[in-house]
């Protein structure tokens, strides 16, 4: 019998152990330690993407046993939320490995994807924490959803509303979240697909909760993001977005970020913990239900967006791990360290998208690591990534490691001193939705050099 | 020949902070101390000597985190041992300031916050962590109480950046800004913010956060 939602949130408020978060802490770091040691998990910077079979199933064990031990920590009440074998095992079972998200003709089917499969990844396009205002949300944002190869768009509210800063959890939040998404809606309305599938992610849980309206808001067809907060920890704001999309009906995007050098360790713990997050979003995200996709994010804690070897041989590893031993649906993010506009951003997001389609997973992105500027993305970053891994399915794992090899060597050395790059205003003719000249040329450049690399981008 | 037995023993010091070894430390502080050794020069030539040790593995990605937490743990407790040995008038020789640290209010992240309080802890600072989800209240009473040099903020999430400039507000409505450096820090943070909330001092990363603390007290 499956585990009901109600169950988990009772061992989160009442029935989990209790424990302090310095300890918990070190409890994933010294399981990790001992995961990494008794699997065998080796990172190997010259291979980039894992083309390991052995060890992805290795680490997908080591994965299952470091969140059976481990669980998922609540930070509200300090209790853990763990689960037996059993339930682990049922839930893995029980994830129907095809959804449908959103209506129409813009409804996409999104399914499980294996290693190396040629079934195309769904993108989730946007400007992922770019602080769009106000003023340019609906331009930018029906310059994503034009481009066509983007199957569903990601939001997130203005910082800024009517002139008055947003603060967390109150009342503007909640204006900002509500308008950000009627005006997502129009947006994708005045590009001619109104039933494409949209992605909220407002901030507290009130404030992804007002979005929920059929009609001008976030449809059932539609979701809103449940956070992780690294490693492994909840609160009962992502717990209430939990219980309400149960409620209401609409899909759930479960993250999770390890943060490479904090307390998972080094590339191998991290990894150990991005498959281990998988179970956190199964049972907690409550993915198995069928109304749920995941998303691995990686967080170095130096300086640099997650295309440096480390991060894209995790996420490549990892991917595998899932892909490999269940039927879950995931996306992996492309963060950059350098910004729009610039050669710099177009290689990291191929690489990264190249790293993660052919290890089994859908996209999601682009995130700029560190944002500095209003309107800090444009569609083309988009349009860019759904190229990109659309390609990137006629390769294999070991043509995918040649090319971003090459890739990395063009941008590694800079990822520490990324260009900024510039914003929609900057990059953008923002009344004709299309791309100035300068930005066209570098997207051409870029793109003769990836074809040149070996990528079958036509 | 006493010269240079003292300078074993402090590098055998930094060699147990750099194997986390805090018996080993407090063991070594303590002979040093009953040798007559100043005080300061135990903490420069053997326990900062030893997390500079740690600090440039951690940046090398060879050693992580918890190694930094494990190191600073160690250094803390040889630093006690220092700190009990001093008369109360010298006391304030060996402690660089006191940070009041948290990250504010709605923003429940903590791993940019941990690393730069072990940095802090590792420089030599008295560090008061507050946790995370901190409201404005909480970092002005602990730092009135506990005398702070410093309050520091952290912050990830955009929407909490308000959060930010509601401490330093708060601190001028109270009269009370000019008692303390505000450093402010965090994935959400840019260089432009601080300056827009007039914090003292801004820092991409927790690492050179520590290195900003010592020199806006002036103790570099």
């Amino acid at each position: 019998m499956s585990l009901s939602f109600t169950e988990i949130v009772d061992r989160a408020i009442n029935t989990g152990e209790k424990i302090e978060v310095k300890d918990f802490d070190m409890k994933v770091f010294r399981e990790t330690e001992r995961l990494k040691e008794k699997y065998s998990i080796k990172f190997n910077k010259e291979n980039t993407i894992n083309t390991n079979d052995d060890m992805a199933d290795r680490l997908f064990l080591a994965g299952k046993e470091f969140y059976k031990k481990i669980g998922t920590y609540v930070m509200d009440s300090k209790r853990i939320i763990k689960f037996t074998e059993k339930e682990i095992d049922e839930a893995l079972n029980e994830i129907p490995g095809i959804i449908w998200i959103g209506r129409g003709t813009d409804k996409r089917i999104m399914k499980h994807r294996g290693v190396g499969d040629q079934t195309l990844p769904i993108i989730q396009g946007g400007v992922i924490g770019g602080n769009a205002t106000e003023e340019y949300y609906i331009p930018l944002y029906q310059s994503i959803a034009q481009e066509q190869l983007v199957d569903s768009i990601y939001f997130d509210p203005p910082h800024v509303i009517e002139g008055r800063a947003v603060m967390h959890g109150s009342p503007l939040e909640i204006h900002s979240a509500r308008c950000a998404a009627m005006w997502a809606r129009e947006a994708i309305t005045r590009a001619g697909r109104p039933g494409m599938h949209l992605l909220g992610g407002a901030g507290s849980a009130v404030a992804d909760i007002s979005t929920c309206q059929e009609g001008i808001g976030i449809r059932p067809s539609d979701a809103i993001c449940a956070h992780t907060t690294s490693e492994l920890k909840i609160d009962y704001d992502s717990l209430n977005k939990i219980m309400h999309t149960l409620h209401y009906n609409c899909m759930r995007q479960v993250w999770w970020a390890p943060v490479i050098g904090g307390f998972a360790g080094g590339a191998e713990g991290s990894a150990i913990t991005a498959v281990g997050g998988l179970f956190h979003g199964l049972l907690v995200g409550q993915g198995a239900k069928g109304s749920a996709y995941f998303d691995l994010q990686v967080t170095p804690y130096y300086k640099a967006g997650a295309t440096d070897r480390l991060s894209l041989w995790i996420l490549s590893i990892a991917g595998q791990a899932i892909a490999r031993n269940t039927k879950a649906i995931l996306q992996g993010t492309v963060t950059t360290s350098a910004g729009p506009g610039t050669k710099m951003m177009l290689y990291e997001i191929g690489a990264s998208a190249i790293s993660q389609v052919v290890s089994g997973m859908h996209i999601f992105g682009v995130r700029i690591q560190k944002p500095t500027k209003e309107n800090h993305g444009t569609a083309m970053e988009s349009k860019w990534v759904a190229e990109v891994s659309r390609a990137a399915v006629n390769i294999n794992r070991n043509e995918g490691d040649a090319i971003v090899s090459k890739l990395l060597s063009n941008y590694e050395h800079n990822i520490k001193n990324a260009p900024e790059g510039g914003g929609f205003i900057e990059l953008y003719d923002t009344k004709r939705l299309t791309p100035y000249e300068d930005y066209l040329r570098i997207y051409e450049e870029v793109r003769r050099e990836i074809a040149d690399m070996g990528l079958p981008i036509n | 020949m006493y010269e240079k037995i003292a300078e074993e023993l402090l590098n055998r010091l930094a060699k147990a902070i750099t194997e986390y070894d805090a018996d080993s430390a407090s063991d070594l502080t303590i002979d040093l101390l009953s040798r007559g050794i100043d005080p300061k020069r135990i903490i420069n030539d053997g326990l900062s000597k030893g997390i500079q040790e740690v600090s440039d593995k951690f940046n090398r990605l060879e050693v992580f985190l918890p190694h930094m937490i494990f190191a600073a743990d160690a250094m803390q407790i040889a630093v006690h041992k220092i700190i009990e040995s001093l008369p109360p008038d010298r006391k304030h020789e060996v402690i660089l300031g006191k940070v009041v640290l948290g990250t504010v209010k709605g923003d429940i992240h903590d791993v940019g916050k941990n690393i730069f309080k072990t940095m802090l802890l590792a420089t030599g600072f008295e560090v008061y962590d507050l946790g995370v989800d901190v409201p404005t209240e909480y970092f002005i009473n602990r730092a009135e109480e506990i005398k702070a040099d410093i309050i520091a903020l952290s912050c990830l999430m955009t929407t909490c950046l308000i959060q930010l400039k509601e401490v330093i507000e708060d601190l001028v409505r109270l009269k009370i800004r000019n008692k303390y450096k505000v450093l402010v820090g965090g994935g959400a943070v840019t260089e432009t913010f601080a300056h827009k909330v007039a914090a003292d001092g801004y820092s991409l990363d927790a690492i050179a956060g520590a290195g900003l603390a010592k020199k806006i007290l002036g103790k570099e």
